[in-house]
């Protein structure tokens, strides 16, 4: 993996607008759950604050997944890979604290 | 209703999403002095990092200071580390790495803080139509004023080096890492500032998510408590990445010195 831009001069590759929409959709949903959790008591204001913590867990794995794909069709195989391999990490290390706990 | 912890939970993540360190550091010990357990405080802490992140990513996309290429390899390299760290986990002391993190959080201070001026500069030639991430490589171009400031990655071993580094002692000391990453990004590689702390931004809420799964599964989410860290990071996040757009580059690399200081007198006094 190199930090040399290409011979050919770069070229903009600017992440899928789904991420976007992503992102705004996910702070959307977890501030309003965040802010029902909040200001409610029992069974409700757990549901709620599942839904906030579901949503600020999943959005940026998300993010990774639709950026590798983005690489990958795109054929910048490298940074797919990357992407790839990062989601691997993540899960691993999940595994590994839940096996060692 | 917590309005303490959602009031903490603000200020952390507004500074937090200002330097791109995340808010844990800050607001787990500020948790605990209130007289909440450190075990209670640490899922709250990566509750606040994710959640700040999160608020945070929006404006910092639309702005395209995010360089999401730099942001994955350098948190590969990261993660390795910090499974590495995790099953090293005992072959240190607590006390020594606390103070071992104190250090390179002040000497991260230092070498930011003693820095002057902008080590990028505005390229006439470039445009707004020029502001984004290059594909196949690990540069890019962000906007600063009303220029536009091409930027490229360098020295990148000793850049995944340092973040594998910090991955194992993240791993071993339970921490998100953001306090080492940002400036190892900003004053080892070369990278903006900016783009390094929108980019580390990003990595620690994928860091912080992680952690969040291992954290619910041994059932160590007290949910209401998390609502209430939630709300008051992402306002406090949204407020910091605007804020964050706001400063020159030496403003905001002397707002993350000074932070960084604390978060080191913080390590300090912790062990």
């Amino acid at each position: 993996m190199s930090g040399e831009a290409p011979t050919s001069g770069p070229v903009l590759d600017p992440p899928p607008p789904a991420i976007l929409w992503l992102l705004r959709v996910g702070a959307v949903i977890a501030l309003a759950a965040a802010v029902v959790g909040t200001f409610t008591r029992d069974d409700v204001s757990r549901a709620a604050g599942g839904v906030a913590v579901g949503v600020i867990v999943a959005v940026p794995l998300l993010r990774v997944l639709l950026l590798g794909t983005h690489w990958g069709r795109r054929r910048d195989l490298r940074y797919a890979a990357a992407a790839l391999g990062l989601l691997a990490v993540a899960g691993s290390g999940a595994l590994l604290a839940l096996w060692t706990a | 209703m917590q309005w303490g912890e959602l009031a903490l939970a603000f200020v952390t993540a507004a500074v937090g999403s200002l330097g791109g360190l995340g808010g844990a550091v800050l607001l787990v010990p500020a948790l605990v002095l209130t007289g909440m357990s450190p075990r209670a405080a640490a899922p709250l802490g990566l509750v606040s990092v994710a959640a700040g992140s999160l608020a945070a990513a929006e404006p910092q996309l639309k702005e395209r200071t995010v360089n999401h290429r730099l942001g994955v390899v350098t948190e590969l390299a990261a993660g390795v580390g910090a499974v590495a760290g995790a099953l090293a986990s005992g072959a240190a002391s607590d006390v020594f790495l606390k103070r071992f993190l104190a250090i390179v959080a002040i000497a991260a201070a230092l070498l930011g803080g003693r820095r002057k001026g902008i080590r990028n500069l505005p390229d006439p030639a470039l445009g707004p139509d020029d502001v984004g991430e290059h594909a196949g490589s690990l540069s890019g171009a962000y906007p600063l004023g009303d220029g536009v400031v091409p930027y490229r990655a360098r020295r990148l071993g000793t850049g995944l080096g340092l973040f594998g580094l910090s991955g194992v002692l993240a791993g071993m000391a339970g921490a998100s890492g953001g306090f080492i990453k940002t400036p190892a990004t900003s004053e080892v590689m070369h990278v903006p500032v900016r783009v390094a702390a929108a980019t580390t931004s990003f990595t620690i809420g994928l860091t912080a998510a992680t952690g969040l799964i291992v954290m619910a599964v041994q059932g160590r989410l007290d949910l209401h408590d998390c609502a209430a860290v939630c709300v008051g990071s992402m306002l406090g996040g949204r407020v910091g990445a605007l804020a964050q757009r706001r400063l020159s580059p030496p403003q905001v690399r002397r707002f993350l010195s000074v932070v960084l200081v604390i978060v080191g007198v913080v390590l300090l006094v912790r062990s």
